[in-house]
């Protein structure tokens, strides 16, 4: 109690010195505080980012809310502290702590990361660290907290395996209640941390990676995973609601800006689209919808709990909710009653027609987004992203005769297979696409143009791809970026090294656990920020492993090969992915498989019927 | 109806600037199912008007915001359904009705009153009252805005005293113009006695026409 005080008294005379101190305080409208001696288990959820980015994280939220309607558990928040504060917790010696109690992070009984991509690893370390609480897994005692991970990146474990005692693989809405239920009893009968640990490897989504081996052939490549601890459990199959909850309407408000500071209501989880490059649309298989009267219930909700005026409806392809004109009419209602803005992000050309467009009008209309990803037809059809071309023109067209003259269009490079007409074909498409705004809207209309580079993901079909060297990738962004000059469109482009290391990681085995120790020893944190990201000492900490990074991001995987994530199990066969991957060498397109069930294993291994689940009729 | 609201902002909304506080203000009045009137036009924006901004960190016994609102309700009802929506460290101390065509609070406000807290006990009253002295023999104190433009301080002060203590630490008054381009800051006053920020904490107690 003397500590949490004197954190608080610290706080008190010192975080006027920091920038935005309101991202340590809490006190958010709709923060739940408990007495700490009321509960059990006592849960700390952290996101290895800045206040302001993690803050709209919608897993933690939905956490945050179910472990605190338990009697029997607390949940806190705690997210990375930006470098000025970082360096005044530890010039002071003053322990990490989280924002409701701003109590230490190593006097909670569990701790759960959420980290949706790879260049947050060296921020976990770092957040360990400040919390006093040893970076290795195996360095902690029996007073230390258990350390767990899940969101995206869990789906390959390895890289921060050396880090994590349990990761979490899929939905967590489900599992959270069973680990606390271990936990709870094992605290109660004072059960040692490492039998806690064992017993969490018993439920099913948890990967405990202590428990593996893993075997390499001299060609570095793996031979086997071995489950040392249960040879039942050979793979970890990943969590599923059968049923999506309802949307969480008693969101927190942030007292200070945050991004996308909005009420956030998925309407859907996962995609049956099959874009080959997708590991979202493969790993978040089924296809569940959120039923109508539960997101109309709870956007209502929402705004009246939270106040805030604007919605977004999540989802990764929005125009594929099967209701989603009766949705948009709702929240038109809506959008008139409470003075809303609204957006729909992700919507899909191909499933969207101008009834939806029209009505989408809210207060403001800010940027349309387009993702064509490829230049050509030939490539959408090798990625698996078949829009015609013909179809974004019109799309185009409509939106900008409704008023919209902000386009932004998302492409990505480096693809398999790609060819210089390929990239010739974006310019000339954003090049079209512009003269049809200009000749609609005239001075008013902008293209704006992302272009992004292809990281090769685990679970996808392209999981046996390379990824594109520096000199190719380099010709490509100078093409474009010249060819774009002449024109008035806006172009932005990623740091290559940064892509690089995404792509490094997200293939990564157990040998880069060490690597990212080094690197975060050696002063990288904030990776995913271009004022943080510095690559030497990624490069420094490679060389001090005698790890050639070639090996996992330039080199393109036998059709057999063990990959590093084939014990996680996501419910799609890794036969279906091999032969998507030789459909796309051949330009083949798969469709929807909404129509015709495509095999790629999701009914089967979880004895489940899309089309119900779907719908959410089971 | 055009409403004032006076407030008190404490910890630790503290931290909040008043351009975020604006936005919370439209959230609380949303919260509590009133309707704000949004101002006509491309961009609507809720007619709320903030008093002289408090600067971050500062706390404050009596702040003002100005509402507009669609319907005309009885004070206390809106102060009933306001008060439970408010995140910590905001408390309404009272509503009233004022004339819609009204100026604008930052208009009318002449000078504001600072409590100032040290928060280390070496500070003793004695040698405050000195560097308070030595401040008011100064004829002119030049400081430093953020955007680099040099300005005098030392006209923006209308009176300083230190005080007998309190719980065993002194404190000190302090006087300040709040004229929309004479707005003295008192934290800039403690700067220039040669306070570091992490040695007081400043609560302002109100503003006066």
């Amino acid at each position: 109690m003397q500590e949490i005080q004197d954190i608080k008294d610290f706080l008190d005379r010192n975080l006027i010195t920091v920038q935005k101190p309101g991202r340590y305080v809490g006190g958010e409208f709709n923060q739940t505080i408990k007495n700490w001696d009321s509960v059990d288990v006592h849960t700390a959820l952290a996101f290895p980012d800045i206040y302001d980015i993690g803050f709209p994280n919608l897993g933690i939220s939905l956490l945050y809310k179910i472990i605190n309607d338990r009697k029997d558990s607390l949940a806190e928040r705690v997210y990375a502290p930006w470098l000025d504060m970082d360096k005044l917790l530890t010039d002071n010696n003053v322990p990490l702590f989280s924002l409701e109690s701003k109590t230490p992070l190593r006097n909670f009984d569990l701790i759960g990361f959420s980290i949706p991509y790879e260049t947050l690893y060296t921020n976990v370390l770092n957040m360990l660290n400040l919390g006093q609480i040893p970076v290795f897994a195996k360095d902690r005692n029996s007073t230390d907290p258990i350390i767990i991970a899940g969101g995206h990146t869990a789906f390959n474990p390895e890289p921060m395996h050396a880090f994590i005692d349990a990761f979490v693989i899929g939905d967590g809405e489900e599992i959270i209640e069973e680990i606390l239920d271990v936990i709870k009893n094992c605290k109660i009968k004072e059960i040692e941390r490492q039998e806690i640990i064992n017993l969490l490897s018993l439920i099913e989504g948890i990967y405990v990676p202590s428990h593996f081996t893993v075997k390499y052939h001299k060609n570095k490549t793996i031979k086997n995973i071995i489950n040392r601890y249960s040879t039942e459990k050979k793979t970890i199959t990943k969590r599923i609601v059968k049923v999506l909850p309802s949307p969480v309407a008693n969101l927190l408000v942030p007292n200070i800006k945050v991004v996308h500071d909005r009420i956030s209501i998925e309407i859907m989880r996962g995609c049956s689209r099959g874009c080959r490059f997708c590991q979202a649309g493969m790993i978040m298989r089924p296809v569940r919808e959120t039923r109508l009267h539960d997101i109309t219930t709870a956007m209502r909700s929402a705004v009246e709990l939270t106040g805030i005026g604007e919605v977004s409806l999540l989802s990764l392809s929005t125009s594929d909710y099967s209701q989603i004109k009766e949705l948009i009419s709702n929240v038109a209602l809506l959008s008139d009653e409470y003075n809303l803005n609204f957006s729909l992000p992700s919507l899909r050309i191909e499933s969207f027609n101008s009834d939806v467009i029209s009505e989408i009008k809210g207060k403001r209309k800010g940027n349309f987004t387009i993702a064509p990803e490829a230049g050509t037809d030939k490539l959408r059809a090798i990625i698996n992203k078949p829009i015609p071309e013909q179809a974004i023109f019109d799309t185009v067209q409509e939106i900008c005769n409704k008023g919209w003259n902000n386009i932004k269009l998302y492409f990505m490079i480096g693809f398999p297979q790609e060819t210089m007409p390929d990239i010739e074909g974006i310019v000339d498409l954003c090049k079209r696409i512009n003269y049809l705004g200009k000749k609609i809207n005239k001075g008013r209309f902008k293209l704006n143009v992302s272009i992004n580079t292809l990281i090769p993901k685990p679970h996808t079909p392209f999981q046996w791809v390379n990824f594109n060297d520096y000199d190719q990738i380099i010709m490509k962004y100078d093409f474009l970026r010249t060819e774009f000059r002449k024109t008035v469109i806006k172009t932005s482009f990623p740091d290559y090294k940064a892509s690089f290391l995404e792509s490094l990681l997200s293939r990564g085995d157990r040998k880069l656990s060490q690597v990212i120790f080094n690197a975060w020893e050696n002063g990288a944190k904030f990776d995913a920020w271009h004022e943080c990201f510095n690559f030497e000492i990624w490069e420094g900490a490679l060389n001090m492993n005698s790890i050639d990074p070639f090996f996992y991001t330039g080199r393109s995987r036998d059709d057999d090969e063990i990959f590093p994530w084939d014990h996680v199990n996501t419910g799609i066969n890794k036969e279906f992915l091999l032969m998507e991957y030789k459909l796309s060498k051949n330009s083949r397109i798969t469709l929807d498989c909404r129509e015709t069930c495509l095999g790629c294993g999701i009914q089967t291994n979880y004895q489940l019927n899309c089309n119900k689940v779907r719908s959410g009729r089971i | 109806m055009r409403i004032r609201i006076s407030y008190k902002k404490g910890y630790p909304i503290r931290f909040t600037s008043a351009l975020d506080l604006h936005r919370i203000w439209e959230r609380s009045f949303r919260r509590a199912l009133i309707k704000v009137t949004y101002s006509k036009g491309f961009h609507p924006q809720p007619r709320i008007q903030l008093g002289i901004p408090l600067p971050l960190g500062f706390i404050s016994l009596d702040e003002k915001v100005d509402i507009w609102i669609e319907e005309s309700l009885l004070l206390d009802d809106i102060n009933r359904q306001l008060e439970q929506n408010l995140p910590v460290g905001l408390e309404i101390t009272s509503i009233q009705e004022i004339n819609i065509s009204e100026k604008a609070l930052s208009t009318q406000i002449q000078h504001s009153d600072y409590q100032i807290y040290l928060m280390d006990e070496s500070f003793s009253t004695q040698i405050i009252k000195e560097r308070i002295i030595s401040l008011l023999n100064e004829k002119e104190i030049i400081r430093e805005k953020r955007n680099g433009k040099k300005y005098d301080l030392r006209p923006l002060i209308v009176s300083i005293k230190s005080n007998t203590e309190i719980q065993g630490k002194p404190y000190i008054t302090l006087r300040l113009l709040s004229q929309q381009n004479r707005t003295g800051r008192a934290d800039e006053v403690m700067f220039a006695m040669g306070y570091p920020i992490t040695d007081f904490i400043v609560e302002r107690i109100g503003s006066y026409t």
